[in-house]
């Protein structure tokens, strides 16, 4: 698969609600990510639907039913159904997140931290090799937004990837969103995470927009990763700052909510694309594909 | 740590952050205390958010249900929370769920208006249909025909996916489309819902009762013998038309 020369490529998360409009700017993006997990339990339409797309703009692949987090042996019929949508995709990698969100018998289908702690990091090597070994692209973790952190945490986010990235090689897929939303929430400095990463851990990027929303319980606003709303401007900062370090293949904008909205999102993708002009980044050449990870 | 505290440790968290008290608070609308260590607060934020993700899910298959209820209150929501913990991520399993919670509420005192039995049975229907992979077929192939019985009959089944649902009301004028939107007839109706060949999306139609109890009865290849034809003036075009709605397949 060709790499996109002069930076990374700028797409969205494919939502079948939107398909019609996707397809008619498909000329406006330079990738879209495809959510493995649409494919799998998604309707005999909705597949072909994401099958159809296959050769017209490359796809990456982004999963969120593997709960890595789960200390409970991986599912492995599940990531042979994701080997076979990979390779049907032709996607250049594939993606999860470093969280749980389920145990047997009960499936909260909301992400959630771990313990981040040095023996939990241990198991969780062990899945991610066990997912590099069944999946023939590379493999990237994304950072989540949470609400909460476990009581017997002890590293912080950049610590604790970065001991599962120095075991396994494993890229970073950075959602700054969520970096700005949890510095927000939980009082630290979002730059000091970013320094904190290794350089060139990140192989890809996902940005969004949320929401503030006020808790009975709680006495300050809390920001919400809702996906709803366009991205704010803080978090494209943050983007600037990382790209000094880091060199993606891509960067992806989430929406999942207000999807009638389709100007915000096109006005998102067009913000990404004139702050990497700023920055000398470039624009990617739209006929190429994306590249593989930064691993 | 071993293995076994950590995933109990996970799933006392999973209880809590799922359960109707910490969502919605209990008697009081205080919410219970949290697994050892964590902040109240925050789980219980978490928990709101978590349920209101899980019911845009369930909303997205029953909408006109929702509609016809005016909202569901927080203290049916809470029971439902409680008796009803996730287990499953996609949509229509949440939904089905919830219509189960419905159902079982309704045998106990009859919904209002009474119509909305009928509207939420069609909606789990028509997203079971849409949802169908094909897979829970097993691949039954159609039987062997051979040349003596080629003529004789017609070799027929309903499509696997497709579902067959009796109302008490008509409540068509909800969902189809060129009919104006109004309050239900009460009288029984009979509908199929099938994915035509090539389609997105399933389509229904309204069946006559004898067409119902013969759809009812072609869960595997059946054949229709020429005196059967017989009988019923136009069941072949009847069934040929079924076919072109994905409602049922007729071999050969």
């Amino acid at each position: 698969m060709a790499e996109i020369g002069g930076g990374p490529g700028i797409g969205i998360g494919y939502r079948a609600a939107v398909r019609d409009w996707t397809l008619a700017h498909l000329d406006r993006f330079d990738v879209l990510e495809i959510t493995v997990d649409h494919c799998i339990f998604g309707g005999p339409a909705q597949r072909a639907a994401i099958y159809d797309l296959v050769g017209r703009i490359p796809l990456l692949a982004h999963g969120i039913g593997l709960s890595i987090g789960t200390d409970t042996p991986l599912d492995m019929e599940y990531l042979d159904e994701v080997a076979g949508i990979v390779e049907a995709l032709g996607a250049p990698s594939y993606s999860e997140h470093l969280a749980f969100t389920k145990v047997p018998g009960l499936d909260l289908a909301n992400l959630l931290p771990v313990p981040k702690t040095e023996a939990v990091a241990e198991r969780i090597i062990e899945k991610v090799r066990i997912v590099q070994a069944h999946i023939p692209v590379p493999f990237h973790l994304e950072n989540i937004s949470y609400l909460f952190a476990w009581p017997d945490s002890v590293l912080s986010d950049a610590a604790f990837f970065t001991l599962i990235r120095r075991e396994t090689g494993v890229g970073l897929l950075l959602d700054v969103e969520n970096v700005f939303v949890n510095s927000r929430n939980h009082g630290f400095d979002p730059y000091a995470f970013l320094d904190a990463l290794p350089s060139d851990a990140v192989a890809g990027v996902h940005t969004a927009g949320g929401v503030t929303v006020r808790a009975e319980d709680l006495d300050d606003p809390v920001l919400a990763d809702s996906h709803s709303h366009p991205v704010p401007d803080e978090a494209l900062d943050l983007l600037d700052y990382a790209l000094r370090r880091q060199s993606p293949a891509s960067i992806i904008v989430e929406r999942d909510d207000r999807l009638d909205r389709t100007d915000e999102m096109l006005d998102d993708v067009a913000r990404i694309r004139r702050r990497l002009d700023v920055s000398g980044q470039g624009e990617a050449d739209v006929e190429r594909a994306a590249a593989g990870s930064a691993d | 740590m071993s293995s076994a505290r950590l995933l109990d440790r996970q799933t006392d968290l999973l209880r809590y952050l799922t359960s109707g008290a910490a969502i919605f608070g209990d008697g009081n609308g205080a919410a219970p205390a949290p697994p050892h260590g964590f902040d109240r607060a925050w789980l219980r934020l978490e928990a709101k958010f978590s349920f209101e993700k899980r019911l845009t899910k369930i909303e997205g298959v029953l909408a006109e249900t929702f509609a016809c209820l005016g909202g569901i209150p927080d203290p049916v929501l809470a029971a439902f929370a409680e008796a009803c913990p996730p287990f499953s991520a996609a949509r229509y399993d949440n939904a089905r769920q919830f219509h189960e919670f419905l159902c079982r509420r309704w045998q106990r005192e009859p919904p209002k208006p009474p119509y909305v039995r009928d509207l939420a049975a069609f909606e789990i229907a028509y997203a079971e249909v849409r949802t169908f992979t094909g897979a829970e077929d097993g691949g039954k192939a159609a039987p062997h025909r051979d040349a003596q019985t080629d003529a004789e009959g017609l070799l027929v089944r309903r499509r696997p996916g497709a579902a067959l649902l009796r109302c008490d009301f008509d409540i068509r004028c909800r969902f189809e489309e060129g009919l104006p939107s109004g309050v239900p007839t009460r009288r029984e109706t009979f509908l199929a819902i099938g994915v035509r060949p090539g389609d997105e999306r399933p389509g229904v139609c309204a069946v006559p009762a004898a067409m119902f109890a013969l759809l009812h009865g072609l869960a595997d290849w059946n054949r229709l013998d020429d005196g059967v034809l017989a009988d019923w003036p136009g069941l072949a075009d009847l069934l040929r038309g079924l076919a072109a709605r994905g409602i049922v397949e007729i071999a050969g």
